[in-house]
């Protein structure tokens, strides 16, 4: 170990959380922001499912639905699901690999206050005469710019999306440097934990293309000022391509920590080391540099892209995603599963977020893609990845170190309850979306007429919101039930199979008194199987 | 493989491929830069992770006051490019303190 934390003792009051240069107190932190935010952002998707629920405006008009949905998708990718991915690895890298700090320790800190900057900025607009940004979370201009969207409520969701994404930058920054630092002794690159190497990949990606979008947003501002950046004739593609370059690969930045995490848990509760480990690693590379080749078919019906090549890259993912899988389940052939709710989430992620994938490989061909663009089907597509799959990732890692990261268990049978209700309605809420995009509902309307033949699927629909919606409350009276009536969990609860579960829980400020030798990804598997 | 600088230029030969097949189809230039200035970036990343070396022993603040500030520094003087000149002055009088004060820390360090 070569970093080495203070000694003295751990800080208490609310400055001590707030300017804490604790890794883990920064994961926490940054995990607790984003779950706030969840709820707010979710709490948008309830009344704009009700709006949708019957025909006519009933609940809110046409200009405040057009904020929500903006505040929505862009809240959910730039502020919830994003920060959650980076909240889990900020927490768990360094205890993985077996170091005593994050690299930079105070630019981990300065990455998540730039994060609430961010959140802050982007809904304040909401409390300017104009109101908030009502362009969609992708900001296209000429929708964006000053003619169309007169007001500094826009103004403060570019500065402030700038700001979080800057925030999640240095994140990333911090927690690739910290793999490539400061492993232990003996913790070689093909050792890392699967997690571990996910955000890898999550952090190449992030440094290479975050980037690209703070100067996309800078230029959309500076154009709202009268700069004149995106209004000549090939200005509203070009902005297009520099969202993308960002906009594609960030669906993964969303997608492969919770990937890793699902290795964790599947592993951890089937009782089997990892199966193909290697060539894990090697679809995860070659993963991660195909979703930086195919933002451009976000763009296909734009005949400013080359569509072939395009579609060839995109469906070419479908093979290492399929190894992925592969791995995944091959670890839980043969092994003795237990169903704990970590387990079930995890199993629930491999389900809904195959629908998912496979949706997007419909349309990642073109023909499919010009007849569903700008349709329900797509944002079916989209929420079976990132609510189905991730979500259910990230619940399944919540309740996998949850017990680590407070020492005490979450309830099982809340979990359980959590899980059920959580399946059903999101499954209730998304499917219909396919059907309706497939019978011509486009995305983006806050109204539709009763003679379109929407309104039962769309019922159907924000029933299922309701019912998802209810399935999080459960989540969030377990998370307050478990920390006041706790059940002690201990050092290694699940019998977990790498370093985070070789010290206390909560670990000490400095993380480890002592590591046990590193042979293999999975450590202390190697221990409880006497190879060490 | 087993280091971390191979392991970033694998990542960037596969960009480069995927980058000169792209080359096949166009030659805009946005597309082909967008690619290939990844790619170029990735190997920036590579000789980084090649020249690091192991940290020293060094000692980590529990709580960095300044840090906190200069970020809120930083956002509030973003924020204020759009909102006006007094919050643009507020936020970047904040980021110079925090920033001295985090000068202070390592120096102390």
């Amino acid at each position: 170990m070569t970093t080495v934390a203070s000694e003295r003792p751990v800080p208490r009051g609310l400055l001590a959380w707030a300017a804490a240069t604790d890794h883990k107190r920064v994961g926490v932190l940054t995990g607790a922001t984003a779950l706030v935010l969840l709820l707010v952002n979710g709490s948008f998707a309830l009344v704009m499912r009700s709006e949708l629920a019957w025909p006519g405006t009933q609940i809110v008009g046409l200009k405040t639905y057009n904020e929500l949905f903006t505040a929505h998708g862009s809240g959910m990718i730039y502020l919830v699901v994003t920060p959650l991915a980076f909240a889990l690895a900020v927490y768990f890298v360094p205890l993985q690999v077996g170091a005593a700090e994050i690299a930079g320790p105070r630019f981990a800190l300065l990455g998540f206050w730039l994060y609430v900057c961010g959140a802050v900025a982007m809904y304040s607009g909401f409390l300017t005469q104009e109101g908030a940004a009502r362009f969609g979370w992708t900001a296209f201009p000429p929708l964006s710019d000053s003619t169309n969207s007169p007001g500094i409520g826009s103004d403060l969701w570019l500065l402030g999306v700038c700001l979080a994404v800057g925030g999640m930058f240095v994140l990333s920054g911090c927690v690739l440097a910290t793999i490539v630092r400061l492993r232990a002794p003996g913790m070689t690159m093909l050792r890392l934990p699967v997690f571990c190497w996910t955000m890898v990949v999550t952090a190449l990606m992030t440094l290479t293309t975050f980037p690209v979008l703070i100067v996309a947003l800078t230029l959309l501002e500076l154009d709202r000022r009268g700069v004149g950046v995106f209004t000549s004739a090939g200005g509203p593609a070009a902005y297009q391509h520099l969202f993308w370059f960002y906009g594609h690969p960030v669906v993964y930045v969303m997608f492969f920590p919770f990937v890793g995490a699902m290795g964790e848990v599947i592993a951890t509760f089937s009782r089997r080391r990892f199966f193909g480990y290697h060539a894990f690693v090697i679809s995860l590379l070659a993963f991660a540099a195909l979703s930086m080749s195919v933002w451009a078919h976000h763009m296909f019906t734009t005949g400013q892209v080359t569509n072939q090549y395009f579609s060839l890259t995109s469906t070419l993912i479908a093979i290492p995603a399929g190894i992925e899988y592969f791995d995944l389940i091959g670890t839980m052939i043969g092994g003795s599963i237990l169903f704990r709710t970590p387990m079930l989430f995890a199993i629930g992620f491999l389900l809904l977020f195959l629908l998912g994938g496979l949706s997007g490989i419909m349309v990642a061909s073109p023909p499919i893609d010009y007849h569903v663009h700008d349709s329900f089907f797509v944002v079916a597509h989209f929420h079976y990845t990132l609510f189905a799959g991730s979500m259910f990732a990230f619940f399944a890692a919540v309740y996998y170190w949850f017990p680590k990261v407070t020492g005490a268990f979450l309830r099982e049978g809340l979990g359980k309850l959590h899980f059920l209700f959580m399946f059903v309605g999101t499954n209730l809420t998304f499917f219909p979306m396919f059907l309706l995009g497939e019978k011509g509902m486009p995305r983006r309307v806050g109204d539709y007429r009763g003679s379109d033949g929407f309104t039962g699927l769309n019922l159907l629909s924000t029933i299922g919101a309701f019912l998802t919606a209810f399935a999080i409350a459960i989540f969030v009276c377990n998370v307050f039930v478990s920390l006041w009536r706790r059940e002690p969990a201990g050092a290694d609860p699940w019998e977990g199979q790498t370093l985070e579960w070789a010290t206390s829980s909560p670990p000490p400020r400095h993380n480890f008194d002592a590591l046990p030798a590193v042979r293999s990804f999975a450590p202390l598997l190697d221990v409880r199987e006497g190879k060490t | 493989m087993s280091r971390p600088s191979v392991v970033v230029l694998v990542w960037a030969g596969f960009l480069v491929v995927l980058g000169l097949v792209l080359l096949a189809w166009t030659r805009s230039p946005l597309m082909n830069g967008l690619l290939f200035g990844a790619a170029a970036g990735t190997v920036l990343l590579a000789l980084l992770a090649l020249r690091s070396r192991e940290p020293g022993r060094r000692f980590v603040p529990d709580v960095s006051v300044p840090t906190a500030l200069t970020a809120v520094g930083i956002g509030l003087a973003v924020t204020g490019s759009a909102v006006g000149t007094w919050l643009l002055l507020i936020g970047s009088g904040l980021a110079v303190v925090g920033l001295a004060g985090v000068v202070r820390e390592l120096a102390r360090a």
